[in-house]
């Protein structure tokens, strides 16, 4: 679960990318965060993964208050995320098997675990068949499903994916979406930020606008919703 | 940290080694350097101080009797010279002895001395072994004080010139220490730096999926106790070798410094030798890895 209150982000004075943003996701939700470049919805995803802390108002993810968490505390955090990203960041020296594994390991699992959970994660998102590869063998829509496979793998709440079709083609960036949904049909929160108006209208869900640092529009429904209000 | 993580610390550790092998060698090699340097500065310090110790503690000191006294009065004497602190033993030389150790250092020429056993012009004396080197001129005082003491002799000057040069080189000694320990620290840190800088975004990676700083700098943590413990036990068997061959060829030969025997001393070089480097390579590794945590 995720909860913002009043929360205000500066880079500095007189550059507030956050303006006082009230916003609650529950478990199990699929939302969509857009919004134009520069309108905060980066600043947002930031927050969720703590890779910012909030310059006022209260940010709670998961059970942790980002606002007063210690440095410690923060890869307990983000354990209890799985992220995503538009350039995939695989390592690139490592095999896709091994890009998967390396999340478990960091958790301290079992080679046992390791082994029984990601080929599981890896089949998931159809990818185990080139599980020896190298990223770089791979097309861009097969590595991002790599780096869904890492976000998944150690099983967490909420899976946050910041442009994650950013860098493939209309094909691909539906399969991934698709993937996405199937992943939150098994019961994990997703939190996709994207621009892309075309394949948030594919979807019927919750669609949280952000312009100019303000949320602009909440809603279940497409993006073209939020532009006619 | 995890069982099942220390395989994967280490391959990763030892990995990086070789895939930096230019830089992993430069920073063995000023760590060799290093050690060389300061261990050689106090195996000097060493062997001065045995040079002081043995001058002092193998009977330096001779205390000549009062020619007067007979030899029973000057072996009376003997208790009261035991009694002055930082006496360690006496050993009381009658005036036949000492004229029969003088026929010894003559040699062949020893006829020179035949007819004084008659009429011995030597005195009866003491030779004193003291505990303390320290209060080296405190005692030859309070022996000098014994009534019936005429005279006594030592090495005072030689030894307080050592003293002095022992000195010295315990304080170059020092400074080599703290110097070339910083110089190792600044390699072994940019060598750890460069592995880092090569694999700052994996870190980033890794700190986003949820690695601890622990879990990031460990493999390099590793990197650096490997690199260090390895010039340590290189610059141990150098140091032996070195300093063995050393004395063999002259240094043994110049009597006025002892030379200290390097196998009584070994395990203290490899001991220091190597949680000077593991030290010095942790330290490196921290410095250099800390700002790269910064996710």
């Amino acid at each position: 679960m995720i909860r913002m209150n009043d929360v205000y982000q500066s880079y500095g004075p007189g550059t507030k990318a956050l303006k006082g943003v009230d916003l609650r996701i529950d478990d199990g939700e699929f939302v969509f965060i857009v919004g134009p470049s520069g309108s905060g919805k980066s600043t947002l995803a930031k927050l969720i993964t703590a890779e910012l802390r909030p310059t006022e108002g209260r940010v709670v993810v998961n059970d942790f208050n980002t606002s007063k968490m210690k440095m410690s505390e923060v890869p307990y955090l983000r354990r209890t995320l799985g992220i995503v990203f538009q350039d995939f960041r695989l390592i690139e020296r490592k095999t896709v098997y091994e890009n998967v594994e390396f999340a478990m390991r960091i958790v301290g699992a079992s080679p046992r675990e390791i082994k029984r959970r990601v080929s599981y994660v890896l089949d998931l998102v159809g990818i185990l068949h080139k599980a020896r590869r190298k990223p770089t063998e791979l097309s861009g829509g097969e590595q991002q499903r790599v780096a869904i496979a890492r976000a998944l793998v150690n099983n967490p709440n909420t899976i946050i994916a910041d442009e994650p079709t950013g860098n493939l083609d209309p094909d691909r960036s539906l399969e991934i979406m698709m993937l996405l949904q199937h992943i939150n049909d098994l019961g994990t929160t997703v939190i996709v930020v994207t621009h892309e108006k075309e394949l948030v209208n594919q979807f019927d869900k919750r669609v949280v606008a952000i312009d100019g640092g303000l949320i602009i529009s909440d809603r279940q429904g497409g993006y073209f919703q939020y532009e006619q209000t | 940290m995890n069982r099942h993580n220390i395989v994967y610390f280490f391959r990763e550790g030892i990995k990086s080694i070789f895939s930096h092998g230019f830089m992993s060698l430069a920073s063995v090699t000023v760590m060799i350097t290093c050690l060389l340097l300061t261990g050689t500065a106090l195996l000097l310090v060493l062997s001065v101080n045995l040079t002081i110790e043995s001058m002092v503690t193998l009977g330096d000191i001779r205390a000549y009797v009062d020619e007067t006294y007979t030899r029973e009065e000057a072996e009376a004497l003997e208790n009261k010279l035991r009694m002055i602190e930082n006496v360690s033993g006496v050993d009381f030389i009658p005036n036949d002895r000492a004229l029969e150790e003088m026929r010894d250092e003559f040699g062949t020429d020893s006829w020179l001395l035949d007819g004084l056993e008659y009429d011995n012009p030597l005195r009866h004396s003491y030779r004193i072994m003291v505990v303390n080197i320290d209060e080296y001129d405190q005692t030859i005082a309070d022996i000098e004080s014994v009534q019936g003491i005429a005279d006594v002799h030592s090495s005072r000057e030689s030894v307080n010139k050592l003293s002095v040069i022992r000195n010295i080189l315990g304080t170059v000694s020092l400074s080599l220490m703290v110097l070339l320990g910083a110089v190792a620290v600044v390699i072994i840190s940019n060598t750890i730096k460069l592995a880092t800088f090569d694999r700052r975004e994996e870190i980033a990676i890794m700190k986003m999926i949820g690695a601890t700083d622990g879990f990031i700098r460990f493999p390099f943590i590793i990197e650096s106790v490997i690199l260090s413990q390895v010039a340590a036990l290189i610059a141990f068997g150098l140091q032996w070798l070195a300093y063995n061959y050393i004395v063999s060829i002259g240094l043994s030969s110049i009597e006025l410094i002892e030379m200290i025997d390097f196998s009584t001393v070994k395990y203290y070089f490899l001991g220091g030798f190597m949680s000077t480097a593991f030290v010095f390579g942790v330290l490196g590794s921290i410095i250099s890895i800390r700002k790269f945590l910064k996710v």
